[in-house]
């Protein structure tokens, strides 16, 4: 009896998160399985390192997800073997019943990192044309005017990235991500380089972005704060070997502003969440 | 990751060379069996037997000698200069434009379009030698100045913080950063150096393979042409393997 | 101001100054007479008293260097295009691009006479030659340099990063990467250009700077043959300068 009404709670809640998604209008946003996900790497003859070891997480259709954990913990690993960058030595990753390989064929991925990976040569419109072009698809002009108006960079259309500063070159990064609709978007440490004023405006504005249209999103990063600040669930990763050590989920209201950060609750949670972050590095075995 | 695979990728890099090689002299040999260029493109076979005969083996090595030495005096001076005037730039600052802005001038000279200057001011005797200096002058000039830049700035601060003289901190900073771009500079400058010193003979040389080029162009003694033509190459190609050699030995002594 | 942009010349120009005041001190103080060695003025002279006939001479040997970089070019473009799509190809032809690298392959001209026969084409033909090599490699590795975060973003639409799958890849990134090297292969090559077709002029004889430089020398016309020198000089110098221009203006839209 009482489990039965257990499942009918979690019924309700995993509706409830549908329900979400059905009303921002989005159908297409994909959900995303990891079972037993493991990767080794070979550094020389017999010697193996175990980048990620056995992560399980089941990411609900156009949820938040931030992964945290200190450096080489392998939660950049994990990332790019959801983006197909890299294939598990063990377990299966399948984004919508699929796995990442098919997805990326499909084009349902967008993908914005640490470094933007602008091309130079290119104009911020020519940027966010780029995927159309590589996909061998007709260029959508709408959908990109749409997506620079979008990041606020309506005036720099013909700008070069050298023109851009830091942030409006992660904004055009962003924008790229989103051009061909994906219904996976991943982010690895897309603000890192950036100073931390910056980056808190950027945060607000990835979120405002993410509100409109919320799709399934992994987010790689360094910060508690952006982590608590964005995301539906933080997921935090200790190192060697990598695995998921906590899972907090984040009950903030959204939409979130510059304001959420000064509520109470949003710094307990970065307080807890500092505190197990801190716990994890120092348990940590020395490399 | 990349330490097992390496044996293997030495191995497949060799072999691109053998049979890229390979093909090539094959390929080589036909085309003048069956003279597909005309007269000019003998078979390597009779190029080679003509070269073993006494009378012109004699003749080859005589002037092959020549032009090494040729070479190899050109290339001493030509790098000295080239180092000793980049590093009075690194000393006196105020110099460096002027002494960019000529390097760059006399490297964008054509050697050839020096010949008559040399003859007169130098002699004809002495112009391969100057021509071969001139051609390493350049390479050398640029890659210890490529090497100067190289010095981090973390360096250069160091340097300002203690006060370091000029000529200290180029004797014990710069130069030693500079060091392995000059090596790479002498290596490009081995083949630079024969090049300057066949060309210099054209221009009324006494002896030597430059001299032999032309005389068996004019003469349309091919096979001598050719054989001239690979005892240049083999010359430069020595002087590159040596270079290369001192690279792997010494820098890794030196702790680069 | 004045006094300004004159010492700003001074101390980028003033080795170039020393060069013709040495030339001038050395003509003076030997009291040389013009058949032996010109005085800068006399050179001047008869570069002006003969602006038209320099000018056309200036312009055909202008054409073929230019003629046979742009050839070479295009043809090291194609087939490094080529080497891309097929690395077996590459394979081949990079040790042999290393190879002719090591050769003093301008050294070398006669042979190519001698195969080419006699006559303005075979210069075309030598100084495409020589563009080939160094344009196949710049550009090859140039499109094989692509940025690891650049090959995830195009991998993560599906996109195909080599082979015939990955033209889309090789048209709108790849290609575009490699205009930096492209840009430098240029500018190093210009000048070598105009070396080989001077070479070739002065070898075969025909017509261009190159022959002048020959043919006013055995006329005794040193003033011409100087004339034509300096004026080669100049033409290199300029051509180094303009696409050095290039390469700097160009090269900055390629930092992100």
């Amino acid at each position: 009896m009482m489990s039965n009404l257990h499942d009918v709670i979690r019924l309700e809640g995993f509706l409830s998160r549908q329900e979400v998604c059905m009303e921002a209008g989005n159908q297409s946003t994909s959900d995303i399985v990891l079972e037993g996900v493991r990767k080794r790497f070979e550094l020389a003859k017999g010697q193996v390192i175990d980048a990620v070891e056995h992560v399980d997480l089941n990411i609900a259709g156009g949820e938040f997800i931030a992964l945290i954990g200190p450096s080489g913990c392998g939660k950049s690993t994990l990332l790019r073997m959801v983006a197909g960058l890299e294939t598990p030595s063990h377990g299966q990753i399948k984004i919508a019943g699929q796995t990442p390989n098919e997805c990326i064929k499909q084009q349902k991925l967008g993908i914005a990192m640490q470094e933007h990976g602008l091309m130079p040569w290119l104009s911020a419109w020519d940027n966010i044309a780029l995927p159309f072009r590589l996909a061998g698809l007709p260029v959508d002009i709408d959908r990109v005017h749409e997506l620079l108006a979008l990041v606020g960079l309506d005036e720099f259309a013909n700008a070069l990235p050298k023109q851009l500063s830091g942030g409006m070159k992660q904004r055009v990064s962003i924008a790229r991500a989103l051009a061909l609709e994906p219904q996976v978007l991943i982010l690895d440490e897309p603000f890192g380089a950036l100073d931390a004023v910056t980056r808190r405006l950027m945060n607000n504005e990835l979120q405002r972005i993410w509100s409109r249209k919320p799709t399934t999103t992994i987010l790689v990063t360094h910060s508690v704060e952006e982590a608590v600040f964005l995301a539906d669930r933080v997921c935090l990763m200790s190192p060697r070997p990598g695995r998921l050590a906590l899972v907090e989920p984040i009950t903030l209201e959204r939409p979130r502003s510059l304001e959420t950060m000064q509520t109470a609750e949003f710094r307990n949670l970065l307080a807890k969440l500092t505190a197990a972050l801190d716990e994890v590095c120092m348990s940590a075995p020395a490399q | 990751m990349y330490v097992g695979t390496c044996p293997v990728n030495f191995i497949s890099e060799a072999l691109k060379w053998v049979v890229g090689l390979g093909m090539l002299f094959v390929l080589w040999e036909v085309a003048g069996q069956q003279s597909w260029l005309g007269k000019a493109l003998p078979p390597l076979s009779s190029i080679v037997s003509y070269a073993m005969e006494p009378r012109s083996y004699e003749l080859l090595m005589r002037s092959a000698s020549i032009t090494a030495s040729n070479a190899l005096y050109g290339f001493l001076i030509g790098s000295i200069v080239g180092w000793a005037i980049a590093c009075s730039g690194q000393i006196w600052p105020p110099m460096k434009k002027g002494l960019d802005t000529l390097s760059t001038f006399v490297n964008a000279i054509p050697l050839i379009a020096l010949g008559p200057l040399l003859i007169v001011t130098v002699g004809e005797q002495s112009t391969p030698m100057a021509t071969a200096a001139l051609a390493v002058f350049f390479t050398v000039f640029v890659a210890v100045l490529g090497g100067f830049e190289r010095v981090p700035s973390v360096h250069d601060d160091v340097i300002r913080t203690y006060g370091v003289t000029r000529w200290r901190a180029l004797c014990f900073i710069e130069f030693p950063n500079a060091l392995p771009s000059l090596i790479d500079g002498l290596k490009l400058g081995a083949s630079s150096a024969v090049l300057g010193a066949i060309l210099g003979e054209w221009f009324g040389a006494p002896a030597g393979l430059g001299v032999l080029i032309v005389s068996a162009m004019q003469n349309f003694q091919i096979n001598l042409l050719w054989s001239a033509a690979f005892l240049g190459t083999a010359m430069s190609g020595i002087g590159f393997f040596v270079l290369a050699l001192l690279q792997q030995k010494l820098l890794p002594r030196l702790g680069w | 101001m004045v006094r300004q942009s004159l010492s700003r010349i001074w101390s980028r120009y003033w080795g170039i100054f020393l060069l013709v005041g040495l030339w001038q001190l050395f003509v003076s103080v030997n009291n040389l007479n013009t058949i032996v060695a010109p005085s800068p003025q006399a050179v001047v002279l008869s570069l002006l008293n003969n602006a038209d006939y320099f000018a056309a001479e200036a312009l055909r040997t202008t054409l073929t260097a230019s003629g046979g970089l742009a050839l070479g070019l295009l043809l090291g473009f194609v087939i490094a295009c080529l080497s891309w799509t097929a690395p077996s190809l590459s394979g081949v032809l990079t040790p042999m691009a290393l190879l002719i690298r090591s050769i003093p392959i301008v050294a070398f001209v006669p042979i190519i006479v001698r195969v080419a026969g006699y006559g303005t084409h075979t210069v075309l033909i030598v100084t495409t030659f020589l563009s080939f090599f160094p344009c196949y490699v710049f550009a090859l590795s140039g499109f094989q340099e692509v940025a690891q975060v650049r090959k995830d973003f195009c991998c993560s639409l599906g996109c195909s990063t080599s082979g015939f799958r990955g033209w889309r890849f090789f048209r709108h990134v790849a290609m575009p990467s490699a205009v930096p090297n492209i840009l430098t292969a240029l500018r190093l090559l210009a000048p070598t250009a105009l070396l080989v077709a001077l070479v070739a002029e002065f070898l075969i004889g025909t017509d261009g700077l190159g022959y002048v430089m020959i043919r006013a020398r055995s006329d005794m016309e040193m003033d011409k043959s100087w004339a034509a020198a300096l004026l080669a000089s100049a033409l290199s110098v300029l051509f180094f300068v303009i696409f050095s221009y290039l390469d700097k203006k160009y090269r900055n839209n390629w930092q992100a």
